[in-house]
C-alpha cells in the first residue's frame, strides 16, 4: 500500500463562485499560485476546452466571466454560467493537488459538484464534463422550478438543537397541510435543512419560521426546488440524455 | 511461513500476470445470462471487496484488533445472487455473505459495506447494525436482520417471514416488506443437514404441497465441507430433488455468470408462483473454515491448491480479460485499489470506539431500552384503542349475556384473546389444534370461526416451525400469539426462542425485533393423566433467557389481565413473551369442597391490565408469608384453614405472576415485617424458581427465616404417583408448620444462621 496520504476531494456546490472569488482562475494562470508548469497546462487547456465548447454556443466563456473587471449578479450567478465557472475553478484545484504527496482516493461533491465529481473521476468522455454541467445549469434557465431555503438546526455551539429542529418542522407540516404549498426535504447539509418549496409555500416559509441570527431563513437566490421531486420532469430528461454516456470503470481500463 | 491468505491473494495477481486463470467448462457467457458489461463489472468488483475484507479481517486478527475470521472466501457468487434479488426482499444469510451484502448495498444509496463490515469485525461500538455484539452482515435499510446462528436455525423464521408476505397483503396489515417480496436465506451444505434445516424445508414443502404462498428462496452454498467432514457428492441434490412443492436449481458459484443467471431464474420463478426454490449453487471454499481452523490437519496440500485454484475471483478475471472489458494492468489495478479502500477503513475502524461498559451492552436486551427507535416504527406504535360494546358485542353472541359471571381461567382465557383478536389487527393465533378444534383445552375455542383461517389457524406438528414462524411473521409486522401445546414439547424447539427470537433485539441495537406472545399449557397436577410429556414442571429453559418475559397466572381473572399486559408489551415494546397456562388450573371451579365455586372469576373490564413489576398480595399474618405461584397459590389458598389453625391467623401469601423479570422490589415490599418465608414451588428443586426466590430474600432480608418445599428432582408419573413428588395442601401446611418450630440461630450481625431445610417427609407409598 501506497504510503503517501490518501485524500478525498469533495466538489463544491452552487454559490460557491462569488464576488471575492473573482478571478480565481486567473490567480493560476498568471502563476499567483505556485503551481508545477505542468498543472498550469492542463487548466488551460481544460478551459480551453470549456471555452470553445460555450463559445460555440454563443455563451459567455469562463475566461471571460473570471476575467470581467468586476462581479456582476446579472452574468455570474444564473445557473448556466455560476454553474461552468464553479466547475473550472474546482477542476483547476483538483489539478493543483500535489499527487506526490496525496494519492485521491474518491471523489465526490454536492448538488451540482456531482456533476463535477463525475468529470474529474474520469466518469465521462473527454470534454463532456463541462457539456453535462452547462446543461444541467441551464436546463431551468426559461423558467426556475420552485425554490430553495436553507435553515439551521444546530444550536450556537453546532449542537443538534431538538427543540429548535421541532419548531421548524412543525412550521413545515403545518405549511404543507394547506392547498397549494408545495414542500419537499431537499438537502441535510452539516447542521443545515435545506427545503425546496414552490413560490406561495416558500413566501410563508420566510415569513413563518423564527429568526435566527437575523439570517435565517435564507432563500438561495437563483436556485430551484433542486433535489426534490419538483424537479422529477427535469431530472428525466437529463437522465434520458446522460446516462449512456457515463462511464463506470473507465480508470481500469 | 506464508498463511494460505497470502498465497490466495497472490496467486491472483500471479495467475492474472501470467493469464494462467482456470476454466470451469461450464457455460460462462456473461450475454446468455443477460449479464452487461457494467453489472458484471459492479458485481466482479463486489466480490473482490468481499474478499479483501476477508485478508482485512486476517491481518487485523494478527494483531488482536479484530474478533472474527470466518470469511467468504470462495462463496463470492452470492454476490451474483444478490443482484438477481430486490433490496426490499429480507434476506437471512449466513457468515459467508461479504459479496451479497457489498452487492446489495449498491441498490441503495448512501450505505457503506466497508466501513459496516470493517466496524463489525473489530467489535466497534459504532459498528450500525450490532453496535460491537457480534461479527454480522445485516442492516436496516437493506432488509438483511442480523444472523448470529449459522447452523441453521435462521431457516424456520425465514420460512415465517416468506409466510408473512401474503399473509400481511390479504389481512391489510403494516408490513415491512412489499407485497410481491420473496425471501431469501442462505445456509452451508453441512447446515442443511441440521435438523432445524430440515424442519424448515419440510414445513415449505407441507405449505406448498397445499398451495399455500411461500415465497422463498433457500440458498444453499455447496462447498462440500462442514469444517473437515466431506459431504457425499450428490447428497444435497438427491435429498432436496424430491421435496413436493419445491423448485430445484443449481448453479456453479465459481461463474459469476451462471450464478446470475440461475438466480434470476429462481427469483423470477418465486416472485411470479409464490413457491419456494432451492437454489444450490456449488461452490469452493478457501482460506479454512476460519482462521483458527488449520485445513492441513485433514487435506493433503494438493486438495487445498486445487481448491485455490479454482477461486471464483480467478474465473470472474478470466471472463473480464476475455471479454476485453479490462487490462490485465487495469484489473490488477482495480485490485489493489480496492485493497486499499478496504484497509484504509478496517485500519481507521480499528481506531473507533468500543463497547466494554457492561451497561452498554446489556442496553439491547429488551427492546423498550433500543437506540434509533426510529427505526422500528411498527412496533413502537402506541396500542389501537380497545373494541366498542357494539363490536365486542357481536364477536362474543351468545357469551356476551354470561359475562357478568364468573368462569374457569379457559373461558375467561378464550374471552381475552377474542377481545385482543379485535383489538389487535395484527395479532395472529396458530399452533398445533388451535383453530376448529379450539386447541386441546378450548382456549381458542370458536376463534377461527370469528376471526377467519388467515388470523388463526393450525401448525404442523413441529414447535422448531410454530416459533420460528412466529418469528418471521413478528419481523414483517405482525405481532403472533403462537401456542404450545405442553410445555414438555417447548424442549425440541427451544432454540427457536432462547439463540434466535430472544437475541435479535440484542444482536440489532434494538433496531429489529420480534414480538411475540407464546402461550405455553403446563405445569403439573392434572390427576394422574398425560404422565411427564403433560405435566412437565421444569422452566429451567426459559428462566435465564435475558430479557424473555414469563407470565405465570394463579387464576382466571389475572390470566385476563396479565395476558392483556403481555400482547401490550410485544406491541408496544416488541418484547417476547411467554405466557405460561397451569393446565390443571384452566377447568378449576372449586377451591375447599365441590360446588363452592371459589376458584371462578368474572372476566375483567376491558380496561384491565396487570402490573408486570407487581406481585399479588393476600395479606395476612406477619408471623408466615408464603411466596409462590401458579398452582402453588391454589393449594396454599386451599390448606388456609390448616395454616390459620397453626397460625391464629391467615397467612401471607404472595403470588409472584411474573417469572421473569421477578418483580423484586414489590416482592421485598411485601414481605416487609414478615418474621418467616415460605417457599412453595411446584417446579423441581433443581433449577427452579426456588433458588432464585431463597438467593433474593437471603441476601436482602438476612433477619428473616426462610424455607423452601418443592418439587423432587423427578419427572412425573401416570396414576396414583402423579403427584406424590408435588407439594400438596398436607406438605405445605407441614412445610409451614415445621419453620414456625424452627430453632433460630443469629450471628454476630442477626443474620439467621440456621436455616430451614426443605420438603416434609412425604408418605411413603
Amino acid at each position: 500500500m501506497s504510503q503517501k496520504k490518501t485524500a478525498v476531494v469533495v466538489c463544491p456546490g452552487r454559490g460557491t463562485y462569488t464576488k471575492k472569488e473573482l478571478g480565481y482562475l486567473a490567480k493560476y494562470l498568471k502563476g499567483e499560485c505556485r503551481v508545477d508548469k505542468k498543472v498550469r497546462q492542463d487548466i488551460q487547456a481544460m478551459l480551453d476546452e470549456s471555452d470553445q465548447y460555450l463559445s460555440g454556443l454563443a455563451e459567455p466563456t469562463i475566461s471571460e466571466l473570471d476575467n470581467a473587471e468586476k462581479f456582476s449578479f446579472r452574468t455570474h450567478t444564473p445557473g448556466e454560467y455560476a454553474s461552468a465557472l464553479i466547475y473550472a475553478c474546482s477542476a483547476a484545484d483538483y489539478f493543483a493537488i500535489d499527487r506526490d504527496q496525496f494519492d485521491i482516493v474518491a471523489v465526490t461533491g454536492n448538488s451540482m459538484g456531482w456533476y463535477t465529481a463525475l468529470g474529474l473521476a474520469g466518469a465521462l468522455p473527454g470534454g463532456s464534463a463541462i457539456k453535462l454541467i452547462h446543461t444541467m445549469g441551464s436546463m431551468m434557465k426559461d423558467d426556475l422550478i420552485g425554490g430553495q431555503l436553507i435553515y439551521p438546526v444546530l444550536d450556537d455551539d453546532w449542537q443538534p438543537d431538538p427543540a429548535r429542529e421541532g419548531i421548524f418542522w412543525d412550521t413545515v407540516d403545518r405549511l404543507r397541510e394547506k392547498d397549494g404549498y408545495e414542500i419537499h426535504l431537499s438537502i441535510r447539509f452539516g447542521g443545515y435543512v435545506i427545503l425546496g418549496a414552490n413560490q406561495i409555500a416558500m413566501k410563508a416559509l420566510l415569513q413563518e419560521l423564527p429568526q435566527i441570527d437575523e439570517r435565517y431563513p435564507f432563500q438561495l437566490i437563483n436556485h430551484g426546488a433542486f433535489h426534490t421531486p419538483m424537479m422529477g420532469e427535469i431530472s428525466k430528461r437529463a437522465l434520458k440524455n446522460w446516462v449512456p454516456i457515463c462511464l463506470p470503470h473507465r480508470n481500469y481500463r | 511461513m506464508r498463511s494460505r491468505a497470502e498465497i490466495v491473494d497472490e496467486n491472483f495477481s500471479k495467475r492474472v500476470q501470467d493469464g494462467a486463470l482456470p476454466d470451469t467448462g461450464v457455460p460462462t457467457d456473461p450475454q446468455q445470462a443477460k449479464l452487461f458489461k457494467e453489472q458484471f463489472l459492479e458485481i466482479f468488483t463486489s466480490q473482490v471487496t468481499s474478499r479483501h475484507l476477508d485478508y482485512a479481517a486476517r491481518i487485523l486478527k494478527k494483531q488482536n484488533l479484530s474478533f472474527y475470521t470466518i470469511s467468504s472466501a470462495g462463496h463470492e457468487g452470492n454476490a451474483a445472487v444478490a443482484q438477481a434479488f430486490r433490496h426490499s426482499d429480507m434476506a437471512f444469510l449466513h457468515y459467508r455473505s461479504g459479496g451479497f451484502f457489498v452487492q446489495r448495498s449498491r441498490q441503495l444509496p448512501g450505505t457503506s459495506p466497508i466501513w459496516d463490515v470493517a466496524l463489525s469485525l473489530v467489535a466497534s461500538a459504532d459498528d450500525p447494525i450490532s453496535g460491537g455484539r457480534h461479527k454480522v452482515f445485516g442492516s436496516v435499510d437493506l432488509n438483511i436482520p442480523p444472523q448470529t446462528s449459522t447452523i441453521a436455525s435462521h431457516l424456520p423464521k425465514a420460512v415465517g417471514a416468506a409466510l408473512s408476505v401474503c399473509r400481511a397483503r390479504d389481512l391489510g396489515t403494516r408490513a415491512r416488506m412489499p407485497a410481491d417480496s420473496v425471501v431469501v436465506c442462505s445456509f452451508g451444505d453441512a447446515s442443511f443437514n441440521h435438523a432445524s434445516a430440515q424442519a424448515a424445508l419440510n414445513t415449505t414443502s407441507l405449505c406448498a404441497f397445499q398451495n399455500l404462498p411461500v415465497p422463498i428462496v433457500f440458498l444453499c452454498e455447496d462447498n462440500g465441507l462442514g469444517i473437515s467432514v466431506k459431504t457425499p457428492i450428490g447428497w444435497v441434490q438427491s435429498a432436496v430433488q424430491g421435496k413436493p412443492g419445491f423448485r430445484y436449481i443449481s448453479c456453479d458459484g465459481r461463474s459469476l455468470s451462471d450464478t446470475y443467471r440461475a438466480a434470476q431464474s429462481a427469483v423470477d420463478y418465486c416472485r411470479k408462483t409464490r413457491r419456494p426454490v432451492f437454489l444450490h449453487m456449488q461452490t469452493v471454499r478457501l482460506l479454512g473454515h476460519a482462521g483458527s481452523d488449520v485445513e492441513s490437519l485433514y487435506h493433503g496440500v494438493r486438495q487445498i491448491e486445487a481448491a485455490e485454484a479454482d477461486d471464483p475471483l480467478l474465473h470472474g478475471a478470466r471472463t473480464v480479460l476475455e471479454n476485453g472489458w479490462l487490462s490485465k494492468e487495469g484489473l490488477l489495478k482495480m485490485y489493489e485499489d480496492i485493497r486499499g479502500r478496504v484497509m484504509r477503513a478496517a485500519w481507521h475502524a480499528t481506531e473507533r470506539p468500543k463497547l466494554t461498559l457492561a451497561s452498554k451492552v446489556r442496553h439491547s436486551v429488551v427492546p423498550i431500552d433500543r437506540e434509533g427507535v426510529s427505526t422500528t416504527k411498527w412496533s413502537s406504535t402506541p396500542c389501537p384503542p380497545a373494541p366498542k360494546d357494539t363490536e365486542r358485542q357481536s364477536l362474543f353472541g351468545g357469551d356476551w349475556k354470561y359475562m357478568e359471571r364468573s368462569h374457569h381461567m379457559a373461558k375467561l382465557l378464550n374471552w381475552a384473546l377474542v377481545d385482543i383478536l379485535a383489538r389487535y389487527s395484527n395479532t395472529l393465533v396458530f399452533g398445533e389444534d388451535v383453530a376448529k378444534k379450539g386447541g386441546v383445552y378450548h382456549v381458542t375455542s370458536g376463534l377461527w370461526k370469528k376471526f377467519g383461517q388467515r388470523r388463526v389457524f393450525n401448525s404442523p406438528l413441529d414447535e422448531t416451525s410454530i416459533l420460528g414462524t412466529a418469528i418471521g411473521m413478528a419481523q414483517n409486522g405482525f405481532v403472533p400469539i403462537p401456542e404450545i401445546q405442553f410445555l414438555a414439547y417447548l424442549h425440541n424447539a427451544e432454540d427457536q426462542l432462547r439463540g434466535e427470537a430472544a437475541t435479535l433485539s440484542f444482536f440489532s441495537k434494538g433496531q429489529y425485533t420480534n414480538p411475540m406472545v407464546i402461550r405455553i399449557a403446563g405445569l403439573a397436577y392434572q390427576r394422574g393423566f398425560g404422565g411427564h410429556f403433560h405435566n412437565d414442571n421444569s422452566l429451567a429453559v426459559l428462566r435465564d433467557i435475558p430479557g424473555v418475559a414469563i407470565a405465570c397466572p394463579s387464576n382466571g381473572a389475572d390470566a385476563v389481565k396479565m395476558l392483556r399486559t403481555a400482547v401490550r408489551l410485544a406491541y408496544e415494546q416488541g418484547r417476547v413473551c411467554v405466557f405460561l397456562e397451569p393446565i390443571a388450573l384452566y377447568m378449576m371451579k372449586d377451591l375447599h369442597e365441590p360446588g363452592d365455586g371459589l376458584w371462578l372469576h368474572k372476566y375483567p373490564d376491558i380496561g384491565e391490565e396487570a402490573d408486570m413489576t407487581a406481585v399479588g398480595v393476600q395479606q395476612g399474618s406477619k408471623k408466615l408469608a408464603i411466596v409462590t405461584y401458579g398452582n402453588g397459590v391454589y393449594l396454599t389458598n386451599k390448606a388456609s384453614s390448616q395454616l390459620e389453625q397453626l397460625l391464629g391467623e391467615a397467612p401471607t401469601i404472595v403470588d409472584l405472576k411474573w417469572l421473569a423479570p421477578v418483580p423484586e422490589a414489590s416482592l421485598l415490599d411485601a414481605l416487609q415485617g414478615v418474621d418467616n418465608v415460605l417457599i412453595v414451588d411446584e417446579c423441581r428443586k433443581t433449577g427452579g424458581q426456588n433458588e432464585a426466590l431463597m438467593a433474593l430474600i437471603a441476601e436482602s432480608m438476612p433477619e428473616v427465616a426462610l424455607a423452601r418445599h418443592t418439587a423432587d428432582d423427578c419427572f412425573i408419573p401416570l396414576g396414583a404417583g402423579a403427584t406424590s413428588g408435588l407439594p400438596s395442601c398436607e406438605t405445605i401446611v407441614e412445610a409451614a408448620s415445621k419453620l414456625l418450630r424452627s430453632e433460630r440461630v443469629y450471628d454476630a450481625y442477626g443474620t439467621v444462621k440456621k436455616t430451614n431445610s426443605v420438603s416434609p417427609r412425604r408418605p411413603s407409598t
